[in-house]
């Protein structure tokens, strides 16, 4: 239902997103992990049509057969809260304190679908339910800061909803909420999804909660798609070495410990730090700091090879078919 | 200059102006200020008074510009004492907490409901009226308005983290207050500080039309206008010209400090 | 022979009174800490574990004297900080330092790396800060030229690591990780706890490491406890935790870390 290709966003020397592809059809659910600096933020903004005015794009998007890739901010109103909508970070930083959350909700059916006052008022009290809103009626009438962080984010889940969108992209929904509250969230949003056959684009730095969520993985790392897969295979079987390492750095209760000498274990790294935007490496991203590069690595850029049918890594060192 | 906010550039103009008139007027002056000549009262402008003399035959140009530098000199004087005490205050109140800060905060509102005015009448009449005693009453009104935004800046970095960790390093509240809390509310404090400048010029002329400031032969626009009030009929100009010099000075400050607190406003300059 | 105690805390309680609700009644009392007891000896980690509102945040600071406890007592090397002057209690401060979660913000953007990092040496008169500033930053793994540099100018993992430095700089004996990696990405954090490891190692430092991830807590601790609304649900070694937890509290986080007891 969405799909890009080849798509890149760059600020003058500095490339943030570099030939991103891929293509989800509805009620998929895609997980998209990497740290600061990865461009997962930017790939989620892309989705939405939100890169911002100063960045250079290039690539094509098609939605639902529309192409976006360069379309203006007008067309992209008309796209957004009804075919694509997005989940932030912040409960509290994206719900306007001075409004009460039921209004807030009713704003975009009022606005985009035009629906009256009642009916959008129904609408919302069914949203309320369906996302796992205790008392929905009541909570309507309620301001931000009085409802709990796990509640804020499922009324954020509902403002996306409101316009029954085919895409959600949550963009670190879970981050701002304790472990078990995050759970409950994740869930739902997959639970949403199967329901709706609305496709999901889950990016987080949250291992778990993405191989919960989630069906097919990709890993970014400065910008670059560095590999992708069924979830489960890849944080099971990783093929690139940033995603090996990736998994390796999480602390882990079966690793850790004291070894023989009482010494305490001590977590694998990837030695030093994401270059910045603007330097860094020409070929592989992922060259200066990989344990098991060539010389080919920081020159040339790797493509995609494909290790079976399913899964690929952006990586000299794989043999099989390129993409 | 692009990028500037456009209040700060046109205000940094109007006061740069101001003050440069102002500073001119110590060296130079077309004709001297407090110079009559009833002969030549109620001149036309012309070559040699270019906006004519009032009802003495003063130079009006010469005045104004006397006034000008009489009425910066206040400001100046009335907002750095009345600034530093206030500062001095609200720093102390925000590191000592307690009843300390409950009784500045007190004093603040006191010194808040204390009419000014009713301040530079009761000094007029204990030592009679006289530009100094406009620039204490001044001051005076000053100094709650320092403490007051001093200690509310300063109670929200003392929750920084930075500050927590000098505590825990062992330094002292004073040193704290030194090296960390007083940096960081000095946008804040500058800022206020060009908007009382425009307060003070204001209250200056006010004091001095009533006759509680400049007091005959030194010039303030104030005093030219309480002149002029009587002679609107003969010779209006008399009372625009100081009029518009009140003007331009506080809109020049005021957009001045405007565009200071936009580019010093936190959520633009933050660097990650 | 067992190492000496750094910390001892007893029966440590907090408590706050909210807002009125009604003009007649006052406020309900919120128990933010209640009745909290631990030990820490020189070489020992102690994990705190709890999510939002469990108390541990007020319990830290207490441990650091910010805040007088309302009941119970805080121990450091034999001495009750709160009990103390103000000029004695900042001696006190040199033998235990802390590290904050946000590394954007526990450094004065104002001032230079190796300004903040010398601070602690300079809040006692201390010479020879150039030479120690230098030291920490190289025990921390960046280099001694660092010290000139801005905190805008490194990266969050980069900032911790002075953060640590500067709260190593004056050699004390405990250190307080308040959800110093929380704030970090996976691959940093990991990187940061190895440092702690090894700064523990290499200076004899007890650690008390507050967080709450229960898996981060479990690879640098030998003991932990876990904390909700308060109370001090359960505490003991890190290993027989996660083989047999005591309460379905325990169990519900260890599932969320993905943690099979």
């Amino acid at each position: 239902m969405i799909a890009l290709e080849d798509f890149c966003v760059s600020f003058g020397q500095a490339v943030a997103l570099r030939n991103a592809t891929l293509s989800l059809a509805r009620g998929a659910r895609l997980g998209v992990v990497g740290e600061s600096g990865s461009g997962k933020t930017m790939l989620g903004l892309s989705l939405m049509g939100m890169v911002p005015d100063a960045a250079r794009r290039s690539g094509t998007m098609t939605v639902d057969g529309v192409e976006m890739g360069s379309a203006s901010e007008a067309d992209w109103q008309k796209m957004r809260a009804r075919r694509v909508a997005m989940v932030f970070q912040e409960p509290m930083a994206a719900l306007n304190p001075l409004r009460r959350v039921g209004d807030t909700v009713m704003e975009p059916m009022r606005l985009h679908d035009g629906l009256s006052r009642a009916r959008a008022q129904a609408r919302a009290v069914s949203l309320f339910e369906e996302v796992g809103i205790p008392d929905p009626a009541a909570r309507l009438r309620q301001f931000p800061h009085e409802l709990s962080g796990g509640q804020r984010q499922r009324v954020l889940i509902a403002l996306a909803l409101a316009c029954n969108p085919a895409l959600l992209i949550a963009d670190e929904p879970t981050t701002a909420l304790d472990a078990n509250v995050a759970l409950r969230i994740t869930d739902l949003l997959v639970r949403l999804s199967r329901e709706r056959e609305m496709a999901l684009v889950f990016i987080s730095h949250d291992l778990g909660a993405v191989s919960r969520a989630t069906d097919t993985l990709v890993v970014m790392y400065g910008g670059d798609m560095v590999e992708q897969g069924p979830t489960a295979q890849v944080l099971a079987a990783p093929l690139h070495p940033y995603t090996k390492g990736l998994l390796a750095a999480r602390p882990d209760p079966a690793r850790s410990g004291r070894d023989a000498s009482g010494k305490r274990r001590r977590l694998p790294t990837i030695p030093g730090t994401v270059p910045p935007l603007h330097a860094l490496p020409a070929g592989c991203r992922f060259s200066g700091r990989c344990s098991v590069e060539i010389t080919a690595c920081a020159l040339q850029r790797p493509a995609l090879r494909w290790a079976d049918a399913t899964q690929a890594a952006a990586c000299h060192l794989l043999t099989g078919g390129d993409a | 200059m692009r990028g500037l906010p456009a209040n700060l550039v046109i205000g940094a103009v109007l006061v740069g102006l101001v003050v440069g008139i102002a500073a001119l007027s110590l060296v130079w002056t077309p004709h001297e200020a407090t110079q009559m000549n009833i002969r030549g009262k109620f001149g036309d402008p012309s070559a040699q008074h270019w906006l004519g003399t009032d009802q003495l035959g003063r130079d009006v140009v010469s005045q104004l510009m006397a006034a000008a530098r009489n009425s910066m000199t206040v400001a100046l004087i009335a907002v750095l004492l009345g600034g530093s005490i206030g500062v001095a205050l609200g720093l102390l109140a925000s590191a000592l907490g307690g009843w300390v800060e409950e009784a500045v905060m007190r004093l603040a509102d006191l010194g808040f409901a204390f009419p000014a005015l009713l301040f530079a009448i009761m000094l007029a009449a204990v030592f009679g009226p006289s530009l100094t005693n406009a620039v204490l009453a001044i001051s005076f009104i000053n100094i709650p308005v320092f403490a007051r935004i001093t200690r509310a800046s300063a109670n929200q970095i003392w929750t920084r983290d930075y500050v927590m960790a000098a505590r825990a390093a062992g330094m002292s509240r004073f040193a704290i207050t030194r090296d960390h809390i007083l940096p960081n509310v000095a946008a804040p404090i500058i800022v206020q500080a060009t908007i009382e400048f425009a307060v003070a010029i204001l209250a200056e002329a006010a004091l001095s039309y009533l006759g509680l400031g400049a007091q005959p032969p030194a010039s303030s626009w104030g005093r030219m206008l309480s002149e002029a009030q009587t002679l609107m009929f003969m010779a209006p100009e008399l009372a625009i010209y100081p009029g518009l010099c009140i003007m331009i000075a506080v809109l020049g400050f005021s957009l001045l400090g405007d565009g200071l607190r936009d580019i010093t406003d936190p959520r633009l300059v933050r660097e990650r | 022979m067992t190492a000496p105690v750094l910390l001892e805390v007893r029966g440590l309680t907090r408590r706050y009174r909210l807002p009125r609700r009604s003009l007649l009644r006052p406020g309900p009392v919120l128990t933010a800490v209640d009745n909290a007891s631990f030990t820490i000896r020189a070489g020992e980690t102690l994990g705190i574990v709890g999510e939002s509102g469990s108390g541990k945040s007020t319990l830290a600071r207490m441990v650091m004297a910010f805040e007088k406890p309302d009941a119970g007592q805080v121990l450091f090397q034999g001495q009750d900080p709160h009990a103390l002057s103000h000029s004695a209690l900042r001696q006190l401060r040199q033998g235990f330092q802390m590290v904050f979660q946000d590394p954007y913000g526990s450094l004065d953007p104002r001032r230079r790396v190796g300004w903040s990092i010398a601070e602690p040496l300079r809040a006692m008169g201390e010479a020879g800060t150039q030479a120690r500033t230098a030291q920490a930053l190289t025990q921390v793994g960046l280099s001694g030229q660092d010290a000139e540099k801005y905190p805008h100018e490194f990266s969050g993992g980069q900032r911790q690591r002075i953060a640590i430095a500067r709260a190593i700089v004056t050699r004390p004996a405990l250190l307080v990780a308040d959800e110093a990696v929380s704030a970090l990405d996976v691959s940093v954090q990991a990187q940061i706890l190895n440092l702690l490891m090894d700064l523990q190692e290499d200076l004899g430092l007890g650690i008390l490491f507050i967080s709450h991830d229960l898996a981060v807590v479990a690879q640098v601790c030998d003991h932990l406890m876990v904390m909700q609304h308060g109370k001090t649900l359960e505490s003991g070694a890190v290993t027989e935790i996660l083989r047999g937890p005591s309460h379905d509290y325990t169990r519900s986080l260890l599932t969320a870390a993905g943690v099979t007891p």
